[in-house]
């Protein structure tokens, strides 16, 4: 697999505030690379630069081989993108949107084709429907056609599930892993919603106060083959008793109120689990800890 | 391009917006065409007071015609429409960055360059389909209403008449001319849009330059007049009354002539400058803006 986007030393600074520090980072073509950060963070400054809406103060960007700043045109033809919010002409119909974003990127299509790519994401019935009737999580879906319309190799998502219900949430999953699998696109996405980045994402890239602080595969970043897991009982201190009489009393790592956290090999759970049946443990829930969202929590909190 | 533009318009001619100026220019001259139609005796009596007595015998009817009418109306109205044109160029580019569209239009495959010149040229066929309204409803409105006879304009020191053969072409090059400082007005504002991403700001700060500078246009004192008046575009704004001033040989008009051709191309040509410096700024800036609506 080839980079579709290489990014080298890339900064940014506004006066004295440094927005995106020395940022270097390659996507794989095919993969869905997720973008993550805390407000602030320098997600949004990178993705513009990406789009070349801001100018970079230092740095290279290259995408699809090309570098943005003298093949700007060829490239963008290339990407489809929500930025931030999809904000579109209220005025206007979702039809009378979609065209024109098409027309602007070269693209004319026929009525029958608009719909059919307004269909895709629910939105055939309300084709004519002048979008300041639309709700948020409409807004958002029309916001997705209206990117993917010239049917682009490159697609940059910039919190593409805000205001979805969780239907609309696992129907961008599914058009995600959809566009990626089997149509071979390349999704730059950035969410808050960890747990869906985590389900959609292939590769990571974590930045905080303008700085790369994690990049890579997300199975190798999350380590799935050590499963952390937190288990809720009647009181702690009882089951870690229990427990130290056992082969797992190593594995324990803390023991509060109602609460024991253990760390194990990700094999070993389901033996665990016969084992405190057949000791008759009462236990009330087992969650496995080591989510992506308490590995983003561990690097990015003070 | 040609495409671009075509959205350009569609986007522009779609929002209510756009027909205020249509409406409004509508209701004032139909106002005045109606005041004139029942009350245009006493108008004309004092417009026509201290001409001398070569005039007393002339009917009403046949001073009041649609040309005369249409002369009152672009006196009174010229000077306002640039409002109404920066309603839509002020809003080309911060109307886009305050609805959030800009983002989106500066990321397709289009250069900015290229996004500026359309957006200005949909801003110029505005305001070139304003115009025509204009004079549609003020000249030709006021033909059918009024009819037509030869046209007297009223001047400080002098009083020229043209036969009504003579008039039409004047009219024509008038609005041409009123399209060259309309431009130039839509040219201010469109500046202005792009220094902004709120659409009042520019829309407002034009309206006021207009208003100041007309202010100063027309002030009667001598030291603003060489050192101030000659630099203000809205000064050359009037330059489209040129072509009914007229030429007169012991007091008969020379039929088809212009009394000072060289002032109007002056001003005319002041107005462009104008216009292309206050593109050149809005492209320079442009270019190189970073979009963060």
């Amino acid at each position: 697999m080839s980079s579709i986007i290489d990014v080298r030393g890339l900064t940014k600074t506004f006066n004295e505030i440094t927005a995106v520090d020395d940022l270097t980072f390659t996507v794989q073509e095919k993969s869905v690379y997720g973008f993550l950060g805390q407000n602030g963070a320098g997600k949004s400054t990178t993705i513009r630069m990406l789009l070349s809406l801001i100018r970079p103060t230092k740095g290279q960007i290259k995408i699809f081989g090309l570098d943005l700043s003298i093949h700007r045109k060829e490239i963008l033809q290339r990407i489809g993108a929500i930025i931030e919010k999809p904000d579109l002409y209220k005025y206007l119909t979702a039809i009378e949107n979609l065209n024109l974003f098409a027309a602007m990127s070269g693209i004319k299509l026929t009525r029958k084709q608009l719909v059919d790519k307004l269909e895709r994401v629910g939105l055939g019935e309300r084709a004519d429907s002048k979008i300041k009737t639309y709700s948020q999580g409409m807004k958002q879906r029309l916001g997705i056609a209206v990117a993917l319309v010239h049917d682009p190799d490159l697609i940059i998502l910039d919190e593409p599930m805000n205001g979805l219900d969780p239907q609309g949430i696992a129907d961008v999953r599914q058009l995600i892993n959809h566009l990626s699998k089997d149509q071979g696109k390349t999704v730059f996405i950035s969410s808050h919603l960890l747990t869906e980045m985590e389900q959609v994402a292939d590769s990571l890239l974590i930045i905080h106060k303008g700085k790369k602080i994690a990049d890579g595969n997300i199975h190798e970043l999350l380590n799935p083959d050590q499963a952390r897991i937190e288990l809720e009982t009647k009181s702690a201190k009882e089951l870690e008793h229990v427990l130290k009489q056992t082969s797992w009393a190593n594995k324990i790592i803390s023991a509060n109120g109602q609460r024991v956290i253990m760390e194990m090999r990700r094999e070993d759970v389901p033996v665990f689990i016969r084992q405190m049946a057949d000791m008759k443990q009462d236990i009330y829930s087992i969650n496995r800890k080591n989510s992506l969202e308490d590995y983003f929590l561990s690097l990015t909190s003070n | 391009m040609i495409q671009l533009l075509k959205i350009e318009i569609f986007k522009i001619f779609k929002r209510p917006r756009t027909y205020i100026a249509f409406a409004v220019i509508a209701l004032i001259i139909i106002l005045i065409q109606i005041a004139l139609k029942f009350g245009g005796t006493e108008y004309v009596g004092l417009m026509m007071s201290g001409m001398g007595d070569s005039f007393e015998e002339i009917p009403t009817t046949v001073i009041l015609n649609g040309y005369l009418v249409c002369f009152i109306i672009l006196n009174l109205l010229l000077i306002h429409v640039p409002i109404l044109v920066a309603l839509v160029s002020g809003d080309a580019i911060a109307g886009e960055a305050n609805m959030g569209t800009l983002r989106l239009l500066v990321s397709k495959p289009v250069s900015r360059i290229q996004l500026l010149i359309v957006k200005f040229a949909a801003s110029v066929f505005y305001t070139m389909i304003l115009l025509i309204w204009m004079a549609l409803l003020a000249l030709f409105l006021s033909i059918l209403l009024f009819g037509v006879n030869w046209l007297g304009v009223a001047r400080e020191l002098q009083f020229n008449v043209m036969e009504s053969d003579d008039v039409l072409w004047r009219y024509a090059w008038a609005f041409c001319f009123a399209a060259i400082g309309l431009i130039c007005v839509a040219a201010l504002s469109f500046m202005l849009s792009v220094f902004s991403d709120n659409s009042i700001g520019p829309i407002v700060t034009t309206v006021c330059i207009i208003i100041v500078f007309t202010i100063l246009t027309q002030l009667q004192i001598p030291f603003y007049d060489e050192t101030i008046k000659p630099y203000l575009f809205t000064t050359h704004m009037l330059g489209w009354k040129g072509f009914f001033y007229v030429k007169a040989v012991d007091g008969v008009t020379e039929k088809g002539s212009i009394e000072n051709l060289s002032a109007i191309l002056k001003s005319a040509a002041i107005l462009i400058g104008y216009t292309i410096g206050f593109l050149g700024i809005a492209f320079w800036y442009f270019k190189k803006k970073n979009i963060l609506s």
